[in-house]
């Protein structure tokens, strides 16, 4: 009240005539400055009114959905199925035995692969979700040119005592993977002991647990967890194998449970830590190199990634050569002939088309490998070339190279004959449609026939 | 919950991130101190050894990271200020100091600038 | 309207017929006349000379796509057995119809599967593709037939023409033209319209991929299992010869909770300034795009099971699958416009149109 009153007595409230000229009625005030009520002062950029921001979004009544639990997504897209129902049964197709794969006469024929062996191959991670076991009733494999001649060399590994080394490459889509599951089923039928790498990638791209060496120059690393997944795959795939062999040194410093007399199984199953994983891998490597042994046959997917430098780092923050992380180097030793294998078996490695890098090296020595074997003149190396990495060219120099590319007309006819009594392709099977999805296949590209027949549009 | 330089962390999450969420401690040092320890990129806080855990820690304590880092960058402003810069001046009147336009955008020098800085 | 219905079919009929091979002389006009689009005019029928056509449209009661009226007759003469359509030819079908027989027709009461053990013959396909509806195989037999030797002697004339090569240097090629040949015609019709509308950002490439996946999950999926709630179309093959044939499995679907009708509105025609609830049938594409705009819009509301670009293409069939399994709710969408369309069918053919129109 006081204040109104003393405004009052000090502020004559005359009233203001419109004017054109506005007028500053503070000019005619004669209150001191002090008395009226300050603003706050602005000293600062921050002390200025701040504007809020109006949001012109609706607020829509979001119903709440229940996410997948984590790993579901993943699982889901990496589901393997291997079976069909709704696929015709194809009758008349023989199964695969131990020697069918290696025989010239089964040639450009289809043929089922045994349940057993097709729970072992699971195991061993051989099928991948990209290939189209999913539209069949059971797993089928055609048998052309290029199985016969890689089973009569493994076939022949045995017989020299010599490991077959090969490295299987070619275009995309043309069946190289599928090449080494025939390999494994071929192997696994035979009783073989099967060491499967399904991705190269996997042990070089820095997403898998490492731990280094001790006392080892240039430092060496070792893959635990990585290890202990595959000790437990090659256990659950070569069990039979595996518990009929016994071993050959005395490995009681492992596990006390190793006593002499125990099979490799028991060495297999003894590791539970992640710890222990690498020494009883490379304890059973030991054992499966030692004379007396069944044969091995280790087979690895993806070649580049394991020919390259690894995302891993040292303690010292320097790059790590994929060649020094031990599992790696294992396969390299044993593929550049190192490691010899006295019991026979085999070291096959597989480019990849799909999922892989331009690696000159690993070009330059594949192609002079196969223009050696063809007897063709040798390809020199690009001088303006620096990145060439001689550990690729030692670790390939002694391997053979196979290439893979269409499947020849008739075996195009055969699978595609396979693929109409699967009732898979609907269309009338005549040579026409033959010639005409063998050419759509880049000359019976196999993946890419698949596509052009059975995953489109038009059925 | 894995405690590392008395910061807790839950078990899922990624070693780097961890690592990255001091003040003053960015992907290369990360990447840095991972390797040191072996640690692959993917790796995750719950993952980890005790051992490792506890030598995380010391490794962080002996670096200047969080407040040390913070006090750094705070002594370094008030040095200009005290020697009565051109700089000093800008940094405490809350604009921009390496002569950029003060008649637009500026909202980073008003958020940061001033002689207390604490981000 | 159920007369007119009549003179129409009756000049399909006759469009039909083998023509006689000098066909070349007549106008292009009346060529194009011989395929009558559902959007055509009733006014054409003067094109053809009327001879004979009241006995035609008696005894064959042909449905044709785009004449939904005619399918509703159809369904009604094999549900009462009643064996003709005179009766309709009398008065308006809609007229005939008691509610409940109605409501036989439009949801409900359709044998689920065919008496036929086996699936559906090639002409039966051809038919159920070409006009939604799947006759017996006599019928379709027929129809094929005819449709065939119509083809044939388009041929003859075609052949007659490419007679002068005269500035070709390879000549042109032979009619009739392989299968697949038509750049454009390079994929199934069915297949053809469900992929564009299923396609975003105009990436047709992309929906076409998707579409494929579609059909290699419907043909890895177990078969379905009818539900007698939710009957799918008369004549529908048992369920296990579905999963092998998937453009069947997805034209069984969305035939068979297509809508055979839609209300229209027509302002102020109501009286007291309401709308008028008109109902319109509607042809094969209509409906298709009716059925298959519903069922995205239930896959757009569905959140994604997995990740990667599979997951629309797995969404889709999913829902195909619960369409034919009955467990979609795209069936009470079905349901909402047929009971619709019943409540306002007195307003077929109704005064107040007539005096709109007048207007």
């Amino acid at each position: 009240m006081a204040s109104i009153s003393l405004r009052s007595l000090v502020r004559p409230s005359l009233p203001v005539a419109p004017r054109i000229q506005p007028i500053i009625i503070a000019a005619f005030s004669t209150t001191s400055l002090v008395s009226a009520a300050a603003p706050p002062a602005i000293k600062n950029r921050k002390d200025l009114p701040k504007k809020t921001k109006k949001t012109y979004k609706k607020k829509q009544n979001i119903v709440p959905v229940k996410k997948p639990a984590p790993g579901e997504r993943k699982a889901f897209r990496k589901r393997i199925q291997l079976s069909n129902n709704s696929a015709l049964p194809v009758a008349g197709l023989d199964a695969l035995e131990a020697q069918t794969m290696a025989r010239p006469e089964s040639s450009g024929r289809m043929f089922a692969v045994p349940d057993e062996v097709v729970d072992q191959l699971r195991a061993l991670e051989a099928f991948k979700s990209t290939q189209t076991w999913n539209l069949f009733r059971k797993p089928h494999v055609l048998v052309r040119k290029e199985t016969v001649e890689l089973m009569g060399r493994l076939e022949a590994s045995l017989e020299k005592k010599e490991a077959f080394k090969c490295v299987l490459t070619g275009s995309r889509l043309s069946g190289k993977s599928l090449m080494l599951l025939q390999a494994m089923s071929y192997a696994l039928l035979n009783e073989w002991v099967v060491i499967h790498i399904p991705e190269g990638q996997d042990l070089t791209n820095g997403n898998t647990e490492y731990s280094p060496v001790p006392d080892t120059e240039p430092m060496q690393f070792t893959q635990p967890v990585y290890c202990l997944k595959l000790l437990q795959n090659i256990y659950k795939a070569n069990r039979a194998v595996l518990e009929k062999t016994p071993l050959k040194q005395d490995w009681s410093r492992l596990s006390a449970t190793l006593k002499p007399g125990s099979t490799l199984a028991d060495l297999a199953l003894s590791a539970k830590e992640s710890e222990f994983a690498w020494p009883t891998l490379s304890a059973l490597w030991t054992e499966l190199t030692q004379p007396g042994q069944p044969p091995v046959l280790l087979t690895l997917d993806g070649l580049a990634h394991i020919n390259k430098v690894s995302a891993y780092r040292d303690p010292a923050f320097n790059p790590v050569h994929a060649h020094e992380l031990l599992l790696v180097r294992t396969f390299v030793d044993a593929l550049s002939g190192k490691t010899k294998l006295p019991n026979g078996g085999a070291v096959i490695a597989a480019t990849s088309q799909n999922n892989t890098h331009f690696h000159p090296s690993q070009e330059l020595a594949l192609s002079q490998l196969e223009a050696g074997q063809a007897g063709k003149p040798v390809p020199k190396p690009d001088p303006y070339e620096r990145k060439y990495d001689d550990r690729v060219y030692d670790a390939l120099k002694n391997s053979t190279v196979m290439r893979l590319e269409g499947v020849s007309k008739e075996e195009a006819r055969v699978l595609m004959e396979y693929w109409g009594a699967s009732g898979m392709l609907r269309s009338v099977l005549d040579s026409r449609v033959v010639a005409e999805k063998w050419a759509l296949g880049g000359h019976g590209i196999v993946g890419e026939m698949e596509r052009a027949s059975l995953i489109t549009m038009r059925m | 919950m894995v405690f590392i330089l008395g910061v807790s962390f839950h078990e899922g999450q990624l070693v780097k991130k961890a690592l990255e969420s001091f003040y003053a401690l960015g992907p290369t040092t990360s990447a840095r101190i991972m390797a040191k320890y072996s640690i692959h990129n993917l790796a995750k806080v719950g993952s980890l050894s005790p051992k490792t855990v506890t030598s995380l820690t010391a490794e962080l304590s002996q670096m200047s990271i969080e407040s040390d880092a913070r006090r750094q960058v705070q002594e370094n402003i008030r040095r200009l200020k005290d020697i009565g810069s051109y700089r000093g001046r800008r940094h405490a009147m809350g604009l921009p100091v390496r002569g950029q336009r003060t008649r637009t955008q500026t909202a980073t020098a008003n958020k940061l600038n001033r002689v207390d800085r604490r981000a | 309207m159920a007369s007119r219905v009549n003179i129409w079919g009756a000049c399909r009929s006759l469009a039909l017929r083998p023509r006689p091979a000098r066909i070349a002389a007549q106008s292009f006009r009346s060529q194009i006349s011989s395929t009558r689009f559902y959007a055509d005019d009733a006014t054409n029928k003067s094109s053809s000379p009327p001879s004979g056509n009241s006995s035609a449209s008696g005894s064959t009661p042909e449905s044709r796509p785009g004449n939904a009226n005619a399918r509703l007759t159809n369904e009604l003469a094999q549900d009462a057995s009643a064996g003709t359509v005179s009766s309709s030819s009398q008065a308006r079908p809609s007229d005939a119809l008691d509610d409940a027989a109605l409501e036989q027709i439009l949801y409900g009461g359709r044998p689920v599967t065919s008496q036929r053990e086996g699936g559906l013959t090639e002409a039966q396909e051809e038919a159920l593709y070409r006009e939604g509806v799947i006759p017996p195989p006599e019928e379709a037999e027929a129809v094929l037939a005819r449709s065939e030797a119509a083809a044939e002697s388009q041929s003859i004339v075609s052949i007659e023409t490419d007679v002068q090569k005269a500035g070709h240097k390879f000549g042109l090629p032979q009619k009739p033209y392989p299968e697949g040949f038509h750049v454009k015609k390079r994929y199934h019709p069915v297949l053809e319209q469900i992929t564009r509308l299923l396609m975003r950002h105009g990436e047709l490439s992309v929906a076409q991929r998707n579409m494929a996946t579609v059909m290699n999950y419907l043909r890895t999926a177990p078969a379905p299992i009818y539900s007698p709630k939710f009957p799918l179309l008369p004549g529908t093959p048992p369920a296990s010869h579905l999963p092998l044939n998937p453009v069947l499995y997805i034209t069984i679907a969305i035939d068979s909770v297509a809508p055979l009708l839609k209300v229209r509105n027509i302002a102020g025609a109501g009286g007291g300034g309401r709308a008028l609830e008109l109902p319109v049938p509607l042809a094969v594409r209509q409906r298709r795009r009716m059925a298959f705009q519903w069922i995205l819009d239930v896959i757009n509301k569905k959140p994604s099971k997995g990740s990667g670009r599979n997951q629309f293409a797995h969404r889709i069939a999913e829902e195909i699958i619960a369409v034919v399994e009955g467990r979609s709710s795209v069936w009470e969408k079905r349901k909402l416009v047929h009971k619709l369309g019943t409540a306002a069918r007195a307003n077929v053919g109704s005064n107040k149109l007539k005096a709109k129109k007048k207007k």
